[in-house]
């Protein structure tokens, strides 16, 4: 079944959004969408520290310590995960699941460590994918930095390290609402990827989700304009996948 | 003695979101490695995210002090690896080192098949036996409820004495939940599955 993830982005406590990982905007309390969104019937929570790797470290562990004591849905945290000690400290707060990007980079064995200790199901495989001329690189810090490894390749490199899952952001489509980058799908589906696959990034109607079925099977799909802007609820992307395998 | 709900603590991860459910609830556990204190418990809940090996080690000196509590008749939860540590053997250690053996059948992988994508993670529903519904643990819960499961081994239980629910994952049906005497396993996580799965754990706290 489908998953319909919203995804708080967050940064000094406030649910900000995007465009294109660039020009924030304040929403609000991350701690009173959170709750509306539960109620609605989120299968999920996503909440990234959206600074984090500029400062270097992960700040939601008071955000995550209050939300998960009233919420009781699987809950992923990602941003700033530099070290075994950081997402043990988040499974600590209330996390479920950690999404790990910039960190991998520096640290090539940091997946291996951290999945060896907290179980693969836990380790969730972040990458922010940008296109330039006709391929898709992996950026960190926030969609800033060029790694120069290409999006395939890097899913290659990291999915026998102990990944239980990979979220893949578009860059170039975050906070458009014109849905998924469909191309960048094409181009990883080739690669045959056999662990679950979210997509992050433009998706605002159930046309953006069908649309993205049809080039690869995907589990979860990440949701956030239309719901934090209220132009939307999550069983508006629910109708038609009630009883969809 | 003051008789307590005890989570059994044995490294393994989600054991707080289990007691933040139970205390949501408004009811009382309390986290522990303690012999005497799982001995003397009046209910236990053995939790689980991990690997099956490493995880049937660190409860081996256990082993007869939770056989010696469901003898008496005790409500028993075991949710997801905690679950499947109530068979003889899984297939995560090749059927090495021995389970618990308290209910009858083995853990194995789900099958290696094109587009079969492993782990299972997200919700599932669950598919009631025509018995089960009578079971306590089920109060208030309907048929084809939606559960939140992250796994990719599955028991298969063989035990003719169970009732169970199943559940279908890319068109393979696997044991979802079992209940037995006192003994409650759920594959899936309740402390995750929002309103429904903190109905199991109010219900298993009213037994």
């Amino acid at each position: 079944m489908l998953r319909i993830i919203p995804r708080l982005d967050i940064k000094n406590n406030n649910l900000i959004k995007t465009i294109c990982l660039e020009g924030l905007r304040q929403i609000g309390d991350p701690n009173i969408y959170a709750k509306d969104y539960v109620n609605q019937g989120a299968d999920e929570l996503l909440f990234m520290d959206i600074v984090a790797s500029l400062y270097g470290r992960n700040n939601l562990f008071h955000i995550i310590n209050e939300v998960s004591k009233e919420i009781f849905i699987p809950i992923t945290v990602g941003g700033g995960i530099r070290s075994l000690k950081d997402a043990i400290k988040l499974l600590e707060s209330g996390a479920d699941k950690v999404a790990l990007n910039s960190g991998c980079f520096s640290d090539r064995n940091l997946i291996n460590e951290i999945s060896n200790r907290i179980g693969v199901s836990s380790v969730v495989l972040s990458i922010e994918a940008k296109k330039i001329k006709n391929e898709w690189y992996s950026f960190y810090n926030s969609g800033r930095e060029n790694s120069g490894i290409k999006v395939e390749d890097w899913i290659e490199e990291n999915i026998n390290k102990g990944v239980g899952e990979i979220l893949l952001t578009s860059v170039d489509s975050e906070g458009t609402e014109k849905g998924f980058d469909l191309k960048l799908l094409e181009k990883i589906k080739k690669r045959n990827i056999q662990i679950p696959l979210t997509i992050s990034g433009g998706v605002a109607s159930i046309k953006n989700i069908l649309d993205a079925r049809q080039v690869i099977n995907i589990s979860g799909v990440c949701i956030a304009s239309s719901l934090h802007y209220k132009k939307k609820t999550i069983c508006d992307f629910r109708t038609i996948f009630k009883n969809y395998e | 003695m003051n008789k307590k709900s005890i989570i059994i603590n044995y490294g393994s991860g989600n054991i707080l979101s289990v007691k933040r459910a139970i205390e949501y609830l408004g009811f009382e556990a309390e986290i522990s490695f303690e012999k005497k204190k799982i001995l003397n418990a009046d209910r236990i809940i053995l939790p689980g995210v991990g690997h099956f090996e490493s995880a049937i080690k660190n409860l081996s000196f256990l082993k007869n002090d939770i056989f010696e509590f469901i003898k008496k008749e005790r409500p028993f939860m075991g949710v997801c690896l905690g679950m499947q540590l109530l068979y003889s053997k899984s297939e995560e250690n090749n059927f090495k080192e021995k389970g618990f053996e308290i209910l009858n059948g083995k853990v194995v992988r789900f099958p290696s098949r094109p587009n079969f994508i492993v782990p299972h993670i997200g919700w599932a529903n669950l598919n009631f036996e025509q018995e089960i519904v009578n079971q306590k643990i089920f109060k208030n819960i309907n048929n084809n409820s939606r559960f939140y499961f992250v796994h990719s081994y599955h028991c298969e239980d063989t035990d003719l004495n169970s009732q169970k629910t199943y559940t279908n994952y890319n068109g393979f049906n696997f044991v979802s939940s079992v209940a037995k005497d006192n003994i409650f396993a759920f594959q899936f996580h309740p402390e995750k599955s929002s309103k429904d799965g903190l109905q199991i754990y109010k219900n298993f706290f009213n037994i």
